[in-house]
């Protein structure tokens, strides 16, 4: 019986024939679809209204709202963006780097030696030193994942082992130019990368681009779905989308040219995870990412080089980690013996994970390094502003990785229960 | 022409001693499907994973087409595709990323450079391919982690249908398949053949093996004990090398591995016809429902026409009884007074004749005597004339003393003081077979001895019992055939019990002599 019943359950391809959704029928399919479990961004967006609501409460009179610090929120948010970006990579194959933070100190320590200006300098170009620190990054991750492939022992241990030999390397190179151990960026190019700010008309055309592109790609998107006989979710949802994103930009963009301007490093952040959005959603390696990460055996036998498609992934690590490394160190204007240290793995790795990317791998979304960075950047910000200690830190920062987690694990026995999973 | 794949002395062995395939060699050519068989363990999927490069061999060499592979080779960049026993499939990507997965179609065209897959092409790719395996999703978005083992299978057979492989590796996919797939299966793998494509199908089901294999490659224990042309074996040579017995045991082994499949088949066909049946049932249902209707107002009508006819005849034999009561005060009131009148007329005659007329006269009278008590007897007989004034003890008993008298049977009357009056119909009812059972005594059981009991065994039930010593009932004795012999008394008593709701036994005593029971409901006295 069961047989003949599966085999009749099959239709016709397509059941939707091209037709679109009535709004009705898009809001019953969303919804089946949240109750299943499948819960795509929408507890991180509530988390994130939640912890905004809390803090502009608890923080109000300490300007929490203000442009200034919404402008600093953002400044905050660029570095942890471009690192959790790469994160998300690593995790998608059901992998952790635990190297990243001191990968990317490696990458900004050796642009700012390479930077060094004088006669015992070595008075690279920024682009020069810029790309080369992105080259040793690049390199580092390629050394992981080669061991970790080649020999077969868990990412957890090698990057663990990363993690100490690279902020030794960090230690060697800042003490040996400099016995105080920091050294200042010179290079204005560098120096201007998290304190430049775009000229208030360039925020509104980088804004125009972004919201026509989105919607071309949206009404693409819908022509190409309706030349497939695919069913098309309602003209209003579209617009919808189209003018809630335009809303919500729109004011974020006004809102930061009321103080400085829209920062270049979140500028910088932004277009590489658009990039690895890209990637990830459209191209075949990002499927294969998927597919390595979802059933490593499947990609296997299906004829993909399952460990070349690890090795760059934590290439892809390594390398967004030393973008991050730079709008940090950029940031400070120096680095330390203290660059890469401090609660900056976590908090990539966290906003990863807040964001949505399971730590099982094969499911989430490159996007989930914004919002996750938001959430985190949001909270450390607010705790800062409220003056509270770092052992109270710590401890907020642990609640909502865990509620983060939590809420993955309970998503996750929702589908199962109801079948999707 | 060289063989494509050519297999040279291939051993396998896990750990030190475990050797699963001991230098198996073989070649397959293009356009030949070459099968191989074995029992389960014999080394099949040993072979079919080393060839898929899942599993290195021990020993051995393996060409394809004039090439030496080395160990790990990718089977899918030498055009080797492979179908395996259960597939592997990446849950979170939907249907056509999957069956593309490795091989998407896209720009630039070609797998080193390509960068962008081509959706759309993908779809009406895989709608192709899936019509041609009869299959259809109701979506190609549907992500495949939702589907069940079958579909997963076909999954897997689509994905080998996206390329032209060179070499074909089939491992027995069909646990996973229905039969309506797994026949599909050797559908398509005919069809492999005629594209010349080489095809290794290890597949432990006779059936599959026969209907599509050119060559069959028998492995036992992890080596090739056979190797036959398909036309030139029969079942029982290959299940004999697959097994390694003798021929004469053999049938039992056909037969154990054929069972399986042949059960499987079996169970699929009832649960198709089951399906059906369900259905048919549901109209069926309805219709036995009105048959039943049907049945249930044929079998009230019958109850009614038969409770008409028993009332008509209660009535009947009402006014029988009516008619006898009217015919017995007539004799009595009529002819008795008149016969006894005509007596005294004639008494008085005789006062005034001669002797000699006086003689003739008092023997006139003494005739008319005797008649008058002949037409009392009758009359008693149509109504016992005590049994309206003083019930049926009275009456059976003086009727059962004038029968004893008459015949010269000896009659033990034994009726319960406990008996009460009854309604009329019941008392001359009991009254009635009373009659009828002695006269049955006297006239067929030749007794000289009778007993007569007459009991209540319950507020409601009356429980009558005439026996006799008599010669008992005839061997043949049936209630139904007596009316072709014309005993009416005995259907007369049975009638009688009926109409009563009653109950009437005849049975020979042990002894000697017949028993007659009859058990009679009764209203309340």
């Amino acid at each position: 019986m069961s047989d003949m019943t599966k085999a009749r359950q099959a239709g016709p391809i397509e059941a939707g024939g091209g037709k679109q959704q009535t709004l009705g029928e898009y809001v019953n399919a969303w919804w089946s679809r949240i109750k299943g479990g499948d819960l795509g961004s929408l507890p991180i967006i509530i988390g994130l209204i939640l912890i905004i609501g809390i803090f502009g409460y608890l923080a109000f009179d300490k300007n929490f709202f203000s442009a200034r610090n919404y402008v600093n929120l953002l400044l905050q948010v660029s570095g942890i963006t471009a690192i959790a970006t790469g994160v998300v990579f690593v995790l998608l194959i059901g992998e952790i780097d635990l190297s990243i933070a001191f990968v990317g100190a490696v990458g900004s320590v050796t642009m700012t030696l390479l930077l060094t200006q004088g006669e015992e300098g070595l008075n690279w170009p920024w682009y020069a030193a810029v790309g080369a620190a992105m080259l040793v990054t690049t390199l580092i991750g390629l050394l992981h994942g080669a061991i970790i492939t080649r020999a077969g022992v868990p990412s957890f241990v090698v990057t663990l082992a990363g993690l100490l030999a690279w902020s030794g390397v960090v230690l060697i190179l800042t003490t040996q130019y400099s016995k105080a151990g920091t050294i200042v960026i010179q290079d204005p190019v560098v120096k201007g990368v998290a304190n430049a700010f775009l000229p208030k008309i360039w925020g509104w055309i980088v804004y125009a681009v972004v919201i026509i592109g989105f919607a071309a790609t949206e009404f693409y998107q819908r022509a190409s779905k309706a030349r497939q006989n695919l069913s098309i979710k309602p003209m209003g949802i579209s617009l919808f989308q189209i003018i809630g994103l335009a809303v919500i930009a729109g004011a974020a963009v006004w809102y930061a040219n009321t103080d400085r301007g829209v920062p270049v490093s979140i500028m910088i952040s932004l277009v590489f995870l658009f990039f690895w959005l890209f990637i990830a959603n459209r191209t075949r390696f990002g499927r294969y990412v998927y597919a390595v990460g979802g059933n490593p055996e499947a990609a296997r036998r299906a004829g993909i080089n399952v460990n070349m498609i690890r090795i760059a992934c934590f290439m892809i690590s390594s390398f967004m980690a030393s973008v991050g490394g730079i709008i940090l160190a950029s940031r400070l204007g120096s680095v330390s013996t203290n660059t890469g240290g401090g609660n900056l793995l976590l908090n990539s790795i966290a906003a990863a994970v807040v964001g949505g990317t399971s730590l099982f791998g094969g499911t989430g979304r490159v996007t989930s390094a914004l919002l996750g960075a938001l959430v985190i950047a949001s909270v450390e910000n607010g705790m800062g502003l409220m003056g509270w200690n770092s052992g109270v830190k710590f401890v907020v920062n642990g609640m909502v990785l865990l509620a983060a987690v939590l809420v993955d694990a309970y998503s996750r026995r929702s589908r199962a229960s109801s079948g999707i999973a | 022409m060289a063989p494509l794949l050519k297999i040279n002395s291939l051993s396998k062995t896990f750990g030190d001693s475990l050797q699963v395939l001991q230098g198996v060699s073989f070649d397959v050519r293009r356009g030949e499907v070459v099968g191989l068989a074995g029992t389960s363990g014999a080394g099949k999927s040993v072979l079919t994973s080393i060839l898929a490069g899942l599993a290195s061999p021990s020993s051995g060499e393996i060409w394809l087409n004039e090439e030496r592979l080395v160990n790990h080779w990718q089977p899918r960049e030498l055009g080797i595709e492979i179908i395996h026993q259960e597939p592997e499939l990446v849950d979170q990507l939907d249907i056509t990323s999957n069956i593309f997965l490795g091989y998407e179609p896209g720009w630039p065209n070609n797998r080193r450079w390509q960068i962008v897959p081509d959706n759309s092409r993908m779809d009406q790719k895989a709608t192709e391919i899936l019509d041609k395996i009869g299959f259809r999703f109701p979506s190609l978005r549907e992500e495949v982690k939702n589907l069940p083992a079958e579909q997963r299978q076909i999954l897997a057979i689509a994905r080998v249908m996206t390329r032209e492989p060179r070499l074909l590796i089939i491992d027995d996919p069909s646990d996973l398949l229905s039969i309506r797939y797994q026949e599909k299966l050797l559908e398509l793998i005919t069809e492999w053949r005629s594209l010349s494509t080489a095809v290794i199908f290890a597949s432990d089901n006779l059936d599959h093996l026969f209907t599509v294999t050119d060559r069959i490659i028998v492995l036992r224990n992890g080596e090739v004990v056979d190797r036959v042309k398909t036309d030139e074996t029969t079942r029982e040579k290959l299940v004999s090398s697959m097994v390694g017995t003798r021929s004469e045991n053999l049938t039992p082994a056909i037969w154990a591995l054929d069972r399986y499949y042949r059960a499987r088949q079996q169970a699929e066909n009832l649960q198709r016809q089951q399906g059906f049946l369900q259905k048919d049932l549901q109209t069926q249902g309805n219709l036995n429902q009105q048959l039943v209707e049907e049945l249930a107002i044929q079998v009230r009508a019958l109850d009614e026409a038969n409770l008409s006819l028993q009332d008509a005849q209660r009535r009947l034999m009402t006014e029988r009884e009516q008619e006898r009561k009217h015919l017995a005060r007539e004799l009595h009131d009529q002819v008795i007074q008149d016969l006894l009148g005509t007596n005294y007329q004639i008494e008085a005659v005789q006062a005034a004749a001669s002797e000699e007329l006086s003689q003739s006269l008092a023997e006139i009278r003494a005739n008319i005597r005797s008649m008058v008590d002949d037409v009392r007897r009758i009359c008693g007989d149509l109504r016992p004339p005590t049994i309206d004034s003083l019930g049926l003890t009275a009456a059976i008993n003086s009727h059962v003393r004038d029968w004893s008298n008459r015949t010269g049977i000896q009659v033990e009357l034994n009726i319960s003081p406990k008996l009460n009056r009854l309604p009329e119909a019941i008392e001359l009812s009991v009254f009635r077979i009373v009659q009828e059972g002695l006269n049955n005594v006297w006239r067929h059981a030749n007794a000289d001895l009778a007993q007569v009991n007459l009991e209540p065994t319950s507020p409601r039930t009356l429980l009558l019992t005439i026996q006799d010593n008599g010669v008992g009932l005839p061997d043949n004795f049936d209630l139904a055939a007596l009316s072709a012999g014309g005993h009416y008394g005995v259907l007369g008593i049975s009638e009688r019990v009926a109409l009563l709701g009653g109950r009437l036994q005849f049975k020979n005593r042990p002894v000697q002599g017949t028993t007659m029971q009859v058990e009679i409901p009764h209203p309340r006295s």
